[in-house]
């Protein structure tokens, strides 16, 4: 039975000896199972909050009632003890390393529970346990870990934003992103990485960066995931979508030790999505175009009359595509094998006083795309000193650098004649050679188009600093009283380089162009609050009140200079840049302030009823003037059924039944409420272009956050000493106050104003389970296992937005609305009634209500957007010194699409342009059986109000072995003189192999141009001293 | 002691607590930093001028941006995008052909196809209201009177300029000309065309009847700015549109008194020489604002061809507009206007092409001062001359009395085409030959479409070309589903829709 003494992290219960009434002293020392002290464990006399803390040696003495008493002894992972005095007075104590993590401590917001005590659906995930090499961020590592919570990376490339959700998001409008607070500070949530100015380039460039990439994994000791509103209410306005708390290291009294990790890892690319070749390239063009021939002048098969037999003239001879062979690929040109290395050193030392845990690590990693690579820096020194009995200081530091380039991969936003790299290398016809005969790169059909490997001659680097330091000082002012105060300062730049020389031969830019910009993201943070506890013999009573003050400001500049005669200067000269209307110069600011008011009261019954309620009141400088304070509350509760009497010596070793509510708030940043002009719509007059104002924004001054409610209700259990154990959550939130518009009649000037209306909701279910199947003294087996699945629907809409017939009031709100299909019309008289002067080759769309119509009375409900099921599951071996664990995770149920059609258009047209191997399945009057719709455009298509159709959807799930970890402990015993104390080699494997029945290319980036995977497989050791 | 100190701890701690909790209330005031707000604009004359450029900002010839007000992308009025007002007034018709818009080639559009981005000239709705709106406060505003006046003439003439256009494509609309219902959410009917086109027309006569409007802008620094000829010419067009050919006559009348216009020498150089003396309005295009109109014509493989005499050598277009060879066809031999039309050219393999070998079209430049790849160039477009002008005084002669005093007008044009004049013609023969003479005259500048449907031929051409889905219906295009959503039945649709 495992012991369950609270450990408040400000708690009272320790180090009061001085005004207790001691009849006998005890003395005694506290040890790991290997002997080695234990230091700063608690030893308490048990129904009193009479304790102490052992000192560095691991020494303690402690005066107590009588010598019958009996005193519990713990420390943060390891199992808790209890030690029946029994007239010693000198005892020594050796505890065991905890095997459960149900004694483990998590955050639940100014101030810790032990996490057999919380009343809320918290998780805690150790980052040791999960650490993985070869990943930027952790936010990365903890797909499938948490029940409930669901990323989804944006992008493969290093460093990207992973989209993170805590159970359905069920905001339409709002943000699903939770809060991040970083070591009890939140943190803005947004990288201010500069993007690149598109009105001239057509490309943005760059990566959504996870704001967590400037945060070294290694430094993590755990993060821990709070779901349910009844706990995340002490968050308030900010907490809708659940918090993750992440909690850095810090140094532990003791021996110096000094922890250096090396690993050096290849990332061979995996299949991408497949183009044609030269020659498959050249005999498609001349199909489609000759189909086209056929379908503009109407003849046969899409029309009465027979084509003239000389009337068609094939761009490429037959001769031609004989001897065209392969060609270049050019996608395949732009990805490569990747490198990653890391070095990692961490030194921890401490004592009684003074704890301090430093660390500096190096990352870089050659991605598989040209131009993507990744580079980073980072140091962290987090120290801990005691400056008097009663008053503790501890700051945290952290400060890193990335250095990236950045691809131009994703969306474009000016069409076929901007591409971005990864486009380009699309559409560049692969007959045609990288090089001109001159040397210069060569120009595909379509001459707008820059040649894919010109990219690699544009210089554009990307430098983010950020720099952090948080500050916390604790004042024991009564022994049942602290006072915390924390600050933080917060500061990310991010400053973007780029050039794009002359022989890039740029349409839109030929003599080269330059942009340069910096972004500045700060954070202030000030907050203090008391710390209240108290033990009563049957009952504790634990108390936070406190209050914070908070501003987040950011600013920016950039430009683009045109026209340069020569190359040589790059972006370090740009004021000779000669094209000055093309020149563009812009900056913005921004800032937030919020006050806050908190408060938390928890009590405990005996150790099996436990009450939780929180309280935030937060006014912000962004809430309207109607609504400038808000106030959010949340209650839980739960009952520990393993401690009644009943449960005492069976099976069972922990049961725990909770229940909780809350009020959290979603609130939209910048100032939507405000009546605005915006700068918009520039004209020229003579050769001068002059800005224009508009009004953008009529006012609405009630405007306010979405308030998330939700009620949860959960059963944490453990069986045969928690062998088995896990929780079972079920829940149900709701939104009301949606962010919404609402329409305003298309003959104002402004056609919509921010208001609040409608509600949402969603249900679903989060499931945990972690099992040792086997533990014994040389071979060990865990596993666990997550599975979360949640519906979200719409409750009440906003009643000035008319719906269309074809939607539900209570649909889905991810509900997908289109036609539904019916394979291909193949020839003339295939065309149905309904579609008079469709043509062979055109989907065949239904008509459901036989009206002879296509319209919007056709419009049916396709299914839902989104998996159904979320699931992840981890298994890890240990036999004597050698460890495997694997990892893998997935999703059920998602409708998706085909990925992507080829372009048919492109490839046909007089300029043809590549696409995809899957042209070859574009139904022709020569290809009868091809899947895919064909040249002729079909007549009905606009008449679709979603422009959405069933054609190729279907429901996909999908299982990636996502991590797969073989390690070796070097056997060192005190004995083998070695200058080492532990040494650790491993072989990870990252993206090992992905089992799906989805067609398109890759079930979790189903854009149209993503970023290539690769497997990552890295060799690294782990060295002690 | 100790306990003295620790109270004093205490008390200080609660009262840093106090202090963070309420000090810095004044701090939750939101500030905007980089945008105007009520506090801070409609003050000065640049601020009015700025909100007057957004007015402008329609008729850019940049592609488009989203509506401030909305959120959603529109194109402008006048680019070479296949959907604006300017193309589709030319590719609905015989002088243009382009298939990139089936809907539009075949006549198949409904309400859907103008919904959402498709939107984009309904959508300058929006900015009749903030027209509405800048007009009421430079009306109210203190700045003096010669810019006051000036500005006013300015708005009053680019709102009846986009009440124009709404009516051409859509019929009178439901356009707000009050300021005191600018911000009413109450859904309004459409206006009845007298009520509509009465507010075109007094908008335009009051531009007209100020004097702090000059004639023209031709030749200055303000070059793209809205004069009185152009009030005058929209008041032209309108009457034209309305068939009220008295009115229409003394409106093109009142262009020809005024002296500041007339016919440049060459045919050519209209579309040359920045600001000439006959382009009554056009748009500005530089480097920052450049013209896409060009790429859009050449095909692929193009290398070389003439226009004219003169050699025009570029690469491949995008191959989107051609004129049908039935309209080149319309050209006699020895007309000037064809020498900036390309009818054959080699391609990149050496290769003649011509309307035999695949040709899809003419190739209509009509801006013969290209020089270089393109894509796109710094050449202002043309939207309304001095020709036009004669040849709707023309017809607007001929339709009240016959053709007799109409020739010397027509016949001006003519002459500088170097093709021979007319005479001898009857009302009937006269009204059918005009008809194709603007078709020769004007082609590519989004004049045809309201050609042939004041001529009553819009639909009958569009059958003849093979649409054969379409009807008289299709002479306005229909109200955008969103706005029937939003109208709940007050907002009625255009017929046959």
């Amino acid at each position: 039975m495992l012991f369950g003494q609270s450990i408040f992290a400000h708690s009272a219960n320790i180090g009061l000896v001085h005004n207790q009434r001691a009849q006998q002293e005890i003395t005694g020392v506290v040890l790991d199972e290997s002997g080695s002290p234990l230091p700063g464990a608690s030893v308490v006399e048990k129904g009193t909050t009479n304790g102490t803390q052992t000192d560095f040696d691991g020494n303690f003495s402690l005066l107590v009632s009588n010598n019958s008493a009996t005193l519990l002894i713990s420390y943060v992972g390891f199992e808790a003890m209890e030690v029946l005095l029994q007239g010693q007075n000198t005892i020594v104590v050796n505890l065991k390393e905890s095997a459960s993590e149900l004694d483990e401590v998590v955050v639940i917001g100014y101030g810790t529970s032990n996490i057999k005590e919380t009343t809320g659906a918290v998780a805690n995930v150790k980052v040791t346990d999960i650490l993985q090499p070869s990943n930027t961020s952790v936010d990365q590592m903890l797909q499938g870990r948490v029940a409930g919570l669901n990323l989804s990376l944006s992008s493969a490339q290093p460093g990207a934003r992973v989209n993170a959700n805590i159970r359905a998001d069920i905001s339409p409008r709002g943000s699903g992103e939770p809060l991040y607070v970083v070591d009890g500070v939140p943190i803005i949530n947004s990288s201010p990485e500069p993007g690149l100015d598109d009105s001239d380039l057509g490309f943005f460039g760059g990566v959504d960066r996870s704001p967590l990439s400037t945060i070294n994994p290694a430094d993590i000791e755990s993060v821990d995931v709070i779901k349910d509103a009844g706990t995340t209410a002490i968050y308030g306005s900010a907490a809708a979508n659940g918090v993750i708390f992440i909690t850095t290291k810090k140094g532990k009294a003791g021996k110096t030790t000094v922890d250096y990790r090396v690993t050096t890892s290849i990332q061979n690319p995996k299949d991408y999505i497949e183009f044609l070749d030269a020659e498959d390239f050249m005999r498609q063009h001349n199909r489609l175009a000759y189909d086209r021939f056929l379908f503009d002048n109407k003849y046969a098969p899409y029309g009465a009359q027979n084509p003239p037999t000389d009337g068609f003239t094939p761009f490429f001879s037959e001769s031609e595509i004989e001897n065209a062979g392969s060609g270049t690929d050019y996608v395949n040109g732009l990805i490569r094998s990747g490198f990653i290395q890391e070095h990692n050193v961490s030194i921890n030392s401490g004592n009684e006083n003074t704890q301090v845990y430093s660390s500096f690590n190096y990352f870089d990693n050659i991605a598989i795309v040209k131009n993507s690579d990744f580079q980073r820096y980072t140091g962290r020194f987090n120290i801990t000193q005691k400056l008097g009995e009663r008053i503790n200081l501890s700051v945290k530091t952290n400060f890193s650098q990335i250095n990236s380039n950045n691809a131009s991969t994703g969306a474009n936003s000016g069409g076929s004649e901007k591409f971005n790299m990864l486009q380009a290398a699309y559409a560049f016809a692969p007959n045609i050679p990288v090089r001109e005969e001159d040397g210069s790169y060569s120009r595909t059909y379509n001459n707008l188009i820059t040649n894919p490997f010109a990219f690699f001659e544009i210089d554009d680097e990307l430098r983010t600093n950020r720099f952090s330091i948080t500050p916390k000082l604790d004042v024991e002012l009564l022994d049942v009283l602290t006072l915390t105060i924390v600050g933080s300062m917060d500061r990310t730049s991010s400053t973007r380089r780029f050039f794009m020389p002359s022989v890039v031969e740029n349409a839109q830019l030929p003599e080269g162009s330059a942009q340069l910009a910096t972004n500045r993201n700060d954070a202030y943070t000030g907050e203090a609050y008391f710390s209240y506890s108290k033990s009563f013999a049957k009952s504790t009573f634990s108390a936070v009140l406190g209050a914070g003050v908070y501003k987040t400001l950011g600013d920016g500049f950039s430009l683009q200079a045109v026209g340069f005669f020569t190359d040589a200067l790059g972006a370090d000269n740009v004021g000779v840049a000669d094209q000055l209307l093309r020149n563009r110069q812009n900056s913005f600011r921004f800032e937030t302030n919020r006050l806050s008011q908190f408060a938390r009261l928890n009590y405990a019954i005996n150790g099996k009823y436990i009450f939780n309620g929180v309280l935030r009141r937060d006014g912000a400088s962004n809430f309207s003037d109607n609504n400038k304070w808000g106030i959010f509350p949340g209650v839980s509760a739960a009952w520990r059924i393993s401690q009644e009497p009943f449960l005492e010596n069976t099976k069972v070793s922990n049961l725990k039944l909770r229940v909780g509510y809350g009020e959290v708030g979603n609130v939209v940043l910048a100032d939507n409420a405000l009546q605005l002009y915006e700068i918009s719509g520039a004209f020229t007059f003579g050769n001068v272009v002059q800005p224009g104002v508009v009004l953008s924004q009529v006012a609405n001054t009630d405007f306010k956050w979405e308030t998330n409610t939700s009620i949860d209700l959960g059963l944490d259990f453990g069986f045969f000493e928690d062998r088995i154990s896990g929780s079972v959550e079920v829940y149900e939130k709701r939104a009301k106050d949606l962010i919404d518009f609402d329409p305003l009649p298309s003959n104002n000037a402004v056609g919509r104003v921010v208001t609040n209306v409608g509600s949402t909701r969603a249900r679903g279910i989060d499931i945990a389970l972690n099992t040792i199947n086997i533990l014994t003294d040389s071979f060990e087996w865990s596993t666990n296992f997550t599975f979360t699945t949640s519906r979200a629907e719409w409750v009440e809409r906003n009643p000035n937005v008319a719906l269309p017939d074809y939607v539900g009031a209570n649909d889905d709100i991810n509900a997908i609305y289109g036609w539904e299909t019916d394979g291909l019309i193949r020839s003339l008289e295939e065309v149905p009634n309904h579609m008079a002067g469709a043509f062979p080759g055109n989907i065949r769309f239904v008509d459901q209500n036989n009206d002879g119509l296509l319209d919007e009375n056709d419009v049916v409900n396709l299914g839902t957007w989104g998996a159904g099921i979320n699931f992840g599951i981890g298994t890890n071996f240990r036999y004597k010194n050698f460890t495997l664990s694997a990892f893998a995770y997935g999703n059920s149920g998602a409708p998706r699409g085909f990925g992507f059609f080829p372009n048919i258009f492109s490839i046909s047209n007089s300029t043809p342009s590549n696409t995809l191997t899957s042209v070859k399945d574009v139904w022709s009057f020569d290809n009868p059986n091809g899947v895919l719709p064909g040249i002729a455009s079909n007549p009905y298509s606009g008449n679709n109000p979603t422009g959405t159709t069933d054609f190729l959807l279907e429901e996909t799930s999908f299982l990636r072995i996502r991590n797969i970890n073989f390690g070796y402990i070097l056997p060192i015993t005190d004995n083998s003189k070695l200058p080492f104390r532990k040494v650790r080699f491993f072989v990870d494997l990252q993206n090992v192999a992905l089992f799906t029945n989805y067609d398109g290319f890759d079930p979790e980036f189903d854009v149209t141009n993503p970023y290539p995977q690769a497997l990552t497989s890295t060799l690294g050791v782990d060295i002690q001293f | 002691m100790k306990s003295k100190f620790k109270n004093k701890l205490i008390v200080v701690s609660f009262f840093t607590v106090f202090i963070l909790t309420t000090g810095c209330e004044s701090e939750l005031e939101p500030e905007v930093f980089s945008d105007l707000t009520p506090e801070n604009f409609f003050q000065t004359e640049k601020d009015f001028n700025a909100a007057l450029v957004a007015l402008y900002s329609s008729f850019s010839i940049d592609w488009g941006g989203p509506d401030p007000g909305v959120g959603i992308w529109y194109t402008n009025l006048y680019n070479a995008n296949n959907r604006t007002y300017l193309m589709r007034s030319g590719l609905t018709t015989d002088e243009l052909w382009n298939d990139w818009d089936a809907n539009i080639l075949n006549f198949t559009w409904g309400p859907a196809t103008f919904s959402g981005t498709g939107a984009s000239t309904y959508s300058r709705i929006r900015y009749v209201a903030r027209a509405t709106d800048i007009i009421d406060k430079i009306e109210k505003s203190s700045v003096n009177d010669l810019i006051k006046n000036r500005y006013l003439a300015e708005a009053k003439t680019l709102r009846a300029w986009l009440m124009y256009i709404l009516y051409d494509f859509f019929g009178p609309v439901n356009a707000k000309i009050d300021p005191e219902t600018l911000s009413d959410t109450e859904i309004i009917p459409r206006w009845t065309d007298a009520e509509y086109t009465a507010v075109i027309e007094q908008d335009l006569l009051d531009a007209i009847s100020t004097d702090e409007l000059p004639e023209s802008y031709s030749g200055t620094a303000d070059w793209g700015r809205v004069s009185k000829g152009l009030a005058r010419m929209l008041l032209l067009k309108l009457y034209m549109h309305k068939k009220d050919w008295p009115k229409a006559e003394a409106a093109g009348m009142n262009i020809i008194a005024s002296g500041a216009y007339s016919l440049n020498p060459s045919y050519d150089d209209v579309f040359i020489t920045s600001s000439n003396t006959e382009l009554i309005y056009a748009i500005v295009s530089n480097d920052a604002v450049p013209n896409w109109y060009m790429q859009h014509l050449f095909p692929g493989g193009y290398a070389q061809g003439f226009a004219g005499s003169k050699s025009i050598e570029r690469g491949g277009g995008w191959y989107g507009f051609s004129m049908p060879w039935e309209f080149y066809d319309k050209f006699e031999d020895g007309d000037l206007r064809k020498n900036t039309i390309i009818s054959e050219y080699t391609n990149s393999a050496g290769e003649l092409v011509d309307r035999d070998n695949g040709l899809r079209g003419a190739i209509p430049l009509k801006y013969t001062s290209i020089e270089g790849n393109g894509p796109d160039y710094a050449i202002d477009w043309v939207i309304y001359r001095y020709a036009d002008v004669l040849l709707s005084v023309a017809e607007a002669i001929n339709e009240q009395r016959g053709p007799s005093d109409a020739y010397q007008y027509v016949n001006q044009v003519r002459d500088r085409a170097g093709v021979s004049g007319w005479n001898g013609l009857t009302q009937e023969e006269f009204r059918e030959a005009i008809l194709d003479e603007r078709g020769r005259e004007l082609f590519a500048e989004g004049h045809r479409r309201q050609d042939l449907i004041r001529h009553s031929k819009f639909i009958e051409r569009a059958i003849e070309r093979g649409a054969t889905s379409a009807s008289s219906k299709h002479i306005l295009f229909p109200i955008p589903a969103e706005v029937m959503l939003e109208g709940g039945g007050i907002i009625e649709q255009n017929p046959g829709y």
